[in-house]
């Protein structure tokens, strides 16, 4: 499988095409694919139908019923505001996955422009964007993005902008090792002699065969970003109020694990189970795509 | 966070005491006076007594926050209550009612124009390092503190002593106005002042031998900020940043030694370690929250301790912000009618909070029981809007002129869970709440102290100074830090330049009485709630009993094992 | 390396140095900041300078050890000194318990492919890697800690003691490291599976078994030995992450680390402390890559630099 996977894009034309047919059979043949595709799949039915399935609003407040245990009412039982756990974890999944999703967008467009740039133009191009990758690189990330968030603020919008830059220069580095790979081949050196624009080549030619590596990137990556914002919602950085997230929900209710442990637990288990699930999928798109790379991603 | 939250939100040092001016009158006098208090500290059934069986010996491992420096630049509320069981002052201060009783010195009496006090010092005090202290170490306090060198301006106590301002200028080699001779120290005041002995309880007396050749600049960056000697019944073994501090006895101590041996802090960065530590035995001693109070409670193995909430929360506005009434004293009347404080008090608290109507504690002195209040009814909150001309709008929220009445509040991650559960009542009211901005607490400072916000839950955290300076804080304009509200009333501020001068006791009260009238009549906040502060020890240690947190640290050579 | 401290240190000061609100501010009483006070709180912090001067300024006090905390005035090297004995004492502890658990736990699933051991294997791996932190941690304290009484809930050594006593330290080191390094272990794991599965199909190996020795051997002495060689290189990249999770490890277990420094500057603007921290632990995940780089070609013939 590996062999065939590697010599696919040797191919004069632009091999796209051809490694489409046999992908779907491969995926649906791995059984890891299939079951975190499955998990995922059900999670995003969820959030998106978060107002039909949720029984009651995330936000309403029941004070009376501050941390009453799992009920027929409430089967997740309530926090300490009295809100509806289950409702909350469904939301939940939307603010999460929303999170997750939307931040490594950022990462790989960010990460692919710097990548295919560098990957492209060689040279002092390749260089100077390399020396600010490693720069980055090597800042302990969860402790810089700790800082820019407690100092820039945590509205949504900023926390996503700031997960998804944070997490670039590994995007980066993987799409200029694959783009550097892909440069001597024929289909390439084939659209330079027939003097196409380097942003034509690097739109029509390069982008569509990193995908693979992308995806796999990307799909690994949105688990990180998750456990992320779980990590600054511990330190009351994370998506600010009302909107709920697992991370805040199992941050929020480790005050109360000894006298109400499902305040955390079903967040906490909705977030292992989606994040297991990314990783399965990635790890199955990986083996499908190319196996050598595991380590890099 | 809470716990250093509070500790920045007061800020507390020594220089704060002495920056207020005041009448001439004694301070202990007007205690006399103090109003009976609705709210107290009393101690649970079967709770903690006080520990005349305890023995002699034994450790003792506590939770307390990490302190900024042990030397006398400490900015933390929590040096504070470290400062009352490893140091001394000439006197101090007598929890809850915060009266002026003898430390260091044996007695002390004023002149009868009150502008000499003569202090007779107790005879074989030691340091903690053995040297005998003496009326020359209070006289280097003094002067050390009132350096050219030193960054911090004179306070307005100490530049009431004769000769200070001479010497920080450096028109003088000493303070004329500090006399010491053997056992005797006789300061000099330029005015009579109320606050001076006040300020005095919190000024930490200092070694002379140990730090006559430090620079007051540089105190912090001494040794001694982390290994410091003073008199006090504990003193500091080792301080291992991030991880614990250790007090052992002090037996040489003048009032003698200490019951326990040893004290050990252990620093928590997160609440919930230090509960599982006090569950698991780790620690003997820690302060839980509402919901883990009465599981501890029930259980034989602890003995707890309900005490007075210190840190009242309110609601506040920029009052200076032209898009929302916030200026308007009806608008922050209604807000204030619809919050039902009972219903907090109840559920999110466990009952474990008392209702808060006012600036001051009901405990302090300062108090006035009959300022007005704006309790919970929600139809006159309505109506007050409506009068205002906010009309009920589109999903329930007030207009006016196309303006929603939708406005942010600042919160903490303290705060954000109790302004979530309020949320509901303003709703009820038609006030828009939804635009919730957690920020840190160096954020929430800073934008509070330029006004940069809409609005805000504050806390305020009494008996760290002196009552009246809790009035000042926030009702005398201008204030002396960064303006949060933007409050001003000439009559507030003509009655405090009075209280300046005012002679006699009853009329320092009766002037604070006015103050509470006006200011709290003006709604400048809404009250919220004033958690009780509730303590926890294993049974084998026994406590003090006492009525606010700090004479828990206060009370610390009494604590025993039985 | 030089270059790369120097990009760290200019990347961190300007995320500091653009930060809204005062430090100067956060340092002064509230209750008695003056105008005066106030500058003068400005200038002892040295913020009334353009940033470029500021910059230089501070990375000459910087490594001259003469930067101070805003907040202690402590020198912040001699803070960190204080402090890095407990983070590095956790992070190799954390990186051993990734690599052998890792490694075994990779090499039973590799020897049974697609059997249920390889799945157990699998979701453990995956289920340490998915799991906050945090929440791993205080479930682990409540367990161990605070119900069955095992291991201490937290902390570094025993109460009182002073020294960097091993077996003392060890039943408090216990819930840190499994935490820290589980992480690790599901990367190791995973790749020393795969590689595992991949060398066992190579021609070397056929011909060992060829040879006739035996299946343990083969899976030890030839296969093994080819794909642990990479896993060195997993432990450089990991390293950031490594000292991200410490900084949460740090806090839940109440240790006296870097982390739990860096956390509390952040929470009073210390940038100075802030500062430091990061330029720290940037040079140490450079030192980290370069020891691994170094390791990779004593172990593997093949690399010769130069």
């Amino acid at each position: 499988m590996a062999e065939v996977a590697r010599r696919l894009p040797r191919a004069a034309a632009s091999p796209v095409a051809q490694r489409r047919r046999s992908l779907v059979v491969r995926l649906l043949s791995n059984q890891r694919v299939v079951v975190g595709s499955v998990v995922l799949l059900v999670t995003f039915a969820v959030a998106l139908l978060a107002d039909v399935l949720a029984p009651y609003e995330p936000n309403a407040q029941i004070l009376a019923e501050r941390l009453a245990g799992p009920s027929l009412a409430h089967p997740f039982g309530q926090d300490h505001l009295g809100r509806d756990v289950l409702s909350r974890a469904i939301y939940g999944a939307r603010v999460s996955l929303g999170v997750g999703f939307s931040s490594v967008a950022i990462t790989i467009v960010i990460g692919t422009i710097i990548g295919v740039a560098a990957g492209y133009f060689g040279r002092w191009t390749d260089s100077v964007l390399m020396r600010f990758v490693d720069v980055f690189i090597s800042i302990p990330v969860f402790m810089l993005l700790l800082t820019v968030v407690a100092i820039y603020g945590s509205n949504v919008g900023l926390l996503i902008a700031f997960i998804g830059i944070s997490a670039f220069p590994g995007a980066a580095r993987i799409v200029r090792a694959e783009v550097l790979s892909l440069m001597p081949r024929d289909f390439i050196l084939a659209a330079r002699v027939v003097g196409a624009s380097p942003l034509r080549i690097m739109a029509r030619h390069l982008v569509p065969n990193l995908m693979p590596v992308i995806i796999v990137s990307a799909t690994l990556r949105v688990g990180a970003a998750i456990l992320t914002e779980a990590g600054l919602s511990y330190f009351g950085l994370g998506v600010p109020p009302p909107a709920p997230t697992w991370g805040g929900m199992v941050a929020d209710g480790r005050t109360f694990l000894d006298v109400a442990w499902w305040v955390s637990t079903f967040p906490g288990l909705a977030l292992l189970v989606v994040v297991i699930a990314t990783n399965l999928v990635g790890d199955g798109l990986r083996d499908v795509f190319d196996p050598r790379r595991a380590h890099l991603t | 966070m809470a716990k250093d939250e509070l500790s920045t939100t007061r800020k507390l040092s020594r220089r704060q005491f002495m920056q207020l001016s005041g009448g001439a009158a004694a301070y202990a006098a007007l205690l006399a006076c103090q109003p009976s208090s609705p709210v107290s500290g009393s101690p649970t059934p079967g709770g903690a007594t006080s520990a005349p069986t305890a023995k002699v010996g034994g450790q003792a491992i506590i939770s307390l926050g990490e302190p900024d420096t042990l030397g006398p630049t400490s900015r933390a509320l929590v040096g504070a209550y470290i400062f009352s069981f490893i140091a001394n002052g000439l006197v101090r201060l007598k929890y809850p009612d915060m009266t002026v009783v003898p430390d260091l010195a044996d007695s002390f009496s004023p002149s009868s124009d009150g502008k000499t006090y003569t202090f007779n010092l107790h005879k074989g005090v030691k340091w903690h390092n053995g040297q005998a202290f003496s009326a020359d170490d209070v006289k280097f306090t003094f002067e050390f503190m009132a350096h050219p060198n030193n960054p911090a301006p004179l306070s307005i106590d100490l530049a009431n002593i004769v000769g200070a301002k001479d010497f920080k200028e450096k028109k003088a080699t000493e303070i004329t106005g500090v006399k010491a001779s053997a056992d005797k120290i006789e300061i000099s005041l330029i005015a009579p002042s109320p606050n001076f002995l006040t300020s005095l309880a919190v000024t930490k007396i200092l070694p002379k031998a140990v730090l006559a050749n430090v620079s007051p600049a540089d105190i912090a960056k001494d040794p001694f900020a982390r290994k410091p000697i003073y008199t006090g019944p504990f003193k500091v073994d080792e301080w291992k940043s991030g991880e614990s501090v250790t007090y052992s006895a002090f037996t040489d101590h003048f009032r003698g030694r200490p019951n326990l041996d040893k004290i050990v802090q252990r620093i928590f960065p997160d609440p919930s370690t230090a509960l599982a530590e006090l569950r698991s035995g780790g620690i003997q001693q820690a302060f839980v929250t509402a919901d883990q109070f009465a599981d501890f409670q029930s259980n034989p193995q602890y003995q707890t301790q309900q005490l007075a909430g210190t840190t009242g929360w309110f609601l506040s506005w920029d009052m200076t912000n032209k898009t929302f009434p916030f200026g308007e004293k009806p608008f922050r009347q209604a807000v204030s009618m619809a919050i039902d404080r009972k219903t907090l008090v109840a559920t999110v608290f466990k009952g474990l909070a008392d209702e808060n109507y006012s600036l001051a504690s009901p405990l302090s002195w300062v108090y006035n029981a009959n300022a007005p209040k704006n309790p919970f009814d929600q139809a006159k909150a309505k109506q007050l809007l409506d009068d205002l001309g906010w009309k009920v709008g589109s999903g329930g929220i007030r207009e006016k002129g196309g303006v929603r009445l939708e406005y942010a509040t600042m919160v903490t991650t303290t705060t954000r869970d109790w302004f979530l559960a309020i949320q509901p009542m303003l709703q009820a009211v038609g006030i828009g709440t939804t635009k919730v901005d957690v920020v840190d607490f160096p954020t929430w400072i800073s934008r509070l102290n330029v006004g940069k916000y809409e609005s805000t839950v504050n806390g305020w955290g009494n008996f760290a100074i002196d009552p009246r300076s809790d009035l000042a804080a926030h009702f005398r304009s201008p204030r002396t830090s960064g303006d949060a509200t933007g409050y001003k009333n000439d009559q507030v501020d003509a009655l405090f330049a009075q209280a300046a001068t005012a002679v006699s006791q009853e009329e320092q009260k009766r002037i604070y009485d006015q103050i509470q009238m006006l200011a709290e009549g003006d709604a400048v906040y809404a009250y919220l709630i004033r958690p009780k502060v509730l303590e926890v020890n294993v049974k084998a240690l026994s406590l003090p009993q006492a009525k606010i947190q700090a004479e828990i640290y206060d009370g610390m050579p009494q604590w025993g094992l039985s | 390396m030089i270059p790369l401290v120097i990009g760290v240190s200019a990347l961190s000061y300007a995320v500091i140095i653009f930060a809204p609100g005062d430090p100067a501010t956060l340092l002064v009483d509230r209750e008695q900041m003056t105008a005066e006070t106030y500058t003068a709180m400005r200038i002892e912090l040295g913020l009334d300078d353009p940033a470029p001067v500021r910059y230089v300024k501070t990375m000459r006090s910087l490594f001259t050890g003469e930067l101070r905390s805003f907040r202690t005035k402590q020198r912040v090297v001699d803070t960190i000194a204080e402090r890095a004995p407990a983070t590095l004492t956790l992070g190799v502890l954390a990186i051993i318990f990734g690599l052998v658990f890792g490694t075994l736990i990779g090499v039973a699933q590799a020897t049974r492919p697609y059997s249920r051991l390889d799945d157990l294997g699998t979701i453990l791996s995956l289920t340490g890697f998915s799991i906050p932190h945090f929440w791993f941690a205080l479930m682990l304290i409540m367990l161990f800690g605070v119900r069955l009484h095992w291991l201490p809930p937290s902390g570094i050594r025993p109460i009182g003691s002073s020294d960097w006593n091993p077996i003392a330290m060890a039943p408090y080191l216990v819930m840190p490291t499994i935490v820290l390094g589980t992480g690790l272990l599901a990367y190791v794991a995973r790749f020393v599976r795969s590689s595992m599965l991949e060398a066992l199909g190579q021609d070397y190996i056929r011909t060992a078994r060829a040879k006739g020795l035996r299946e343990r051997i083969v899976v030890l002495r030839h296969a093994l030995r080819n794909s642990l060689l990479p896993v060195i290189t997993i432990v450089g990249f990991i390293l950031p992450l490594l000292i991200g999770g410490a900084v949460i490890v740090e806090n839940v277990f109440a240790l006296p680390g870097m982390g739990r420094l860096a956390v509390d500057a952040v929470f009073a603007r210390d940038y100075p402390v802030i500062l430091t921290v990061t330029i720290f632990s940037a040079i140490a995940v450079i030192i980290g890559n370069l020891i691994s780089d170094i390791l990779y070609a004593v172990a593997d013939p093949r690399i010769r630099y130069g």
